[in-house]
């Protein structure tokens, strides 16, 4: 059992229970676990209200009366300590909890497990018509990004190592914005320090463990998003390819001629190395037409295979 | 997993949240107890002999909180301060927010109704924490929810099925049994009517796919051994997406190294060796190096 817990939940439930301000010397005389000599409580109350303020739990300061310079004091308020999501009905609830059981096993079990308990907690019957849609299901179980959302939530910088393209291992300094999931990989968007412009990073490239700064708020995140290029300001790739074959390079494109054999279909150039290999993986199956750099890279390419594999 | 140690701030935080829980499930049983907060008998034990200790200034019974459990069911009274149910943390509603993406995600089984209330509790909850955490809509989530279904009602699914070794899509008839992951890559194993025997599927290469009650076949055109192929490399230039098509370790990778390539299909080896562009040359297997220089002579044909 531990004395410090209890000492918590003690001036959590004085505070709270309070209808006026305690001041720091009722809080000493009164509150179970507050003892030895006054700085040494002194420096005991202070880290109290980090741990609770670290739990989430507002302690507000203020004074009886404002005319009189009184003593200042402490109390949590319920409105603050409560959870409010507004009017909730059982349908809610079980929506909630369904989408709390995606964790299971996964990165942010703990967090949804006290999430559940306080929904459980909230005394609405929970509806049962959505259980029966599928339990979804989070498939990251990788502790960076427990650690990143965390520092998202915090404000705090990152560090890591992360791997270029050319497979060498870089120190990274990033100030996390957002997190998103797509086509199975999860994406880290941040201010890079050292270049001093946004970048994107992919999670599973990330060699190390992530450290985050035990500071918090040292940023803003911008709230609107840089704008990403589109489409329209990319130099399109123009390819042949042949009939049925190609899926993946044909769901990326727009079908600009069909003939017996070939379709010829074009497609905005977003990652130049990976149309290159994109081609190179459809041999006879893709001929690149254009840009002509495209088409010449193709060839040289093919020219090197065959040297290496001669 | 249940916790069995657990440091005296998360008891804080625990301690705090059996309140609100137990004076909503009055008489739960200690198991029942532990399972819920996810950790040990004794840890939850600790944690009710702790709030006993706890309560309004003064301490004496009239003010301490009043717990039962030594019948192994628990009850509680006496706690009207801590009666509330705490807010939730930033990052529990990060948990929720992207648990009803994925929900969201699984459209397929969706009405409009509960569309439309996931969306609404969504964005109440993203507008507290004002962060953007999320998870793009992506056709893997709605397809394996259809898997899911096969799996627990054993019924077969008709799926359109996409085979990067010869670049296409084939139909199949196929009833799932498990989900397994490896490398981060999920896959699930299932009974395949059209080839008639077990085989595995890569989630992410399902095309389309229903439910069906019908299992009239379509005969497998393409029947290959499911044995893994070895084919010695030298790495000749450090390149990620050639390390990353061949699920090599980064850290194993050195120029002027060797690294072994594994497939299922020597047609995906090639393809893939292709890819590499010239980052890694195959070294012990004449076969592989001959099918490759043929590949190479025609799709450089087509360049003539």
């Amino acid at each position: 059992m531990s004395r410090k817990s209890e000492r918590l939940v003690n001036l959590t439930i004085a505070l709270l229970a309070t209808k006026r301000y305690l001041t720091k010397s009722e809080i000493f005389r009164t509150v179970e676990g507050y003892e030895g000599a006054p700085e040494a409580m002194e420096r005991m109350f202070e880290r109290d209200k980090d741990d609770l303020r670290s739990l989430g739990i507002a302690i507000e300061l203020g004074t009886f009366d404002p005319i009189f310079e009184d003593e200042a004091g402490y109390r949590i308020t319920p409105a603050s300590y409560q959870l409010n999501l507004g009017e909730l009905d059982g349908t809610d609830i079980s929506l909630l909890s369904l989408a709390a059981s995606a964790w299971s096993g996964a990165a942010l079990e703990k967090e949804s497990t006290s999430a559940l308990v306080k929904l459980a907690s909230m005394g609405i019957d929970s509806d049962s018509e959505p259980l029966s849609l599928l339990t979804p299901f989070a498939s990251i179980t990788n502790e960076n990004f427990t650690l990143i959302t965390h520092a998202i939530l915090r404000r705090s910088e990152i560090e890591f190592e992360y791997v270029g393209a050319d497979l060498s291992t870089q120190s990274r300094r990033i100030a996390p914005y957002s997190l998103r999931g797509q086509s199975g990989s999860w994406y880290l968007v941040g201010l890079d320090r050292e270049k001093d412009s946004q970048r994107t990073f992919r999670l599973d490239r990330i060699v190390s463990e992530v450290t985050v700064d035990k500071k918090g708020n040292t940023f803003e995140i911008p709230d609107q998003p840089p704008q990403l290029r589109t489409d329209k300001d990319r130099e399109n790739a123009v390819l042949h390819v042949r009939k049925n074959r190609g899926h993946q390079l044909r769901s990326l494109a727009t079908l600009v001629d069909s003939g017996e054999e070939w379709d010829v279909i074009s497609l905005p150039i977003v990652d130049i190395s990976w149309l290159l290999r994109s081609i190179l993986w459809h041999r006879d199956d893709v001929i690149a037409v254009e840009p002509a750099a495209l088409r010449k890279s193709i060839i040289d390419s093919l020219h090197e295979l065959r040297t290496l594999h001669g | 997993m249940a916790k069995s140690t657990t440091t005296p701030l998360e008891q804080t935080a625990r301690l705090l949240d059996l309140v609100p829980f137990l004076l909503s499930h009055q008489g739960i049983s200690m198991a029942d107890l532990a399972k819920h907060f996810k950790v040990d008998s004794d840890v939850m034990l600790d944690d009710l002999n702790t709030l006993w200790m706890c309560g309004l200034p003064g301490y004496t019974p009239l003010e301490l909180i009043d717990l039962a459990f030594d019948s192994g069911f628990v009850t509680i009274r006496n706690a009207a301060p801590l009666a509330y149910v705490r807010t939730l943390s930033s990052s529990e509603i990060v948990a929720l927010a992207l648990g009803l993406d994925l929900l969201r995600e699984n459209s397929e089984k969706l009405g409009e109704e509960q569309s439309d209330r996931i969306d609404a509790l969504s964005k109440k909850l993203r507008e507290q924490i004002g962060v953007h955490i999320s998870i793009a809509a992506s056709p893997t989530t709605a397809h394996r929810s259809v898997i899911s279904a096969s799996i627990t009602q054993r019924l077969p699914v008709e799926m359109t099925y996409y085979s990067p070794s010869s670049d296409q899509e084939t139909m199949r008839i196929v009833t799932a049994y498990d989900f397994f992951r490896e490398n981060d890559v999920e896959y699930f194993q299932a009974h395949c009517h059209t080839a008639r025997e077990m085989r595995t599927f890569r989630l992410d290469r399902i095309v389309a796919v229903s439910l069906t009650q019908s299992l009239d076949v379509i005969p497998d055109v393409q029947r290959k051994k499911n044995e893994k192929i070895r084919v010695g490399a030298t790495v000749r230039i450090l390149d990620r997406a050639s390390a990353e098509a061949f699920g090599l370790t980064f850290t194993d990778l050195h120029r002027g190294g060797s690294v072994t390539l594994e497939a299922f299909s020597p047609e995906w080896l090639i393809r893939s060796i292709m890819a590499a562009a010239g980052s890694l040359v195959v070294e012990d297997s004449q076969e592989i190096a001959l099918a490759i220089r043929q590949s190479i002579d025609s799709t450089m044909a087509l360049y003539e």
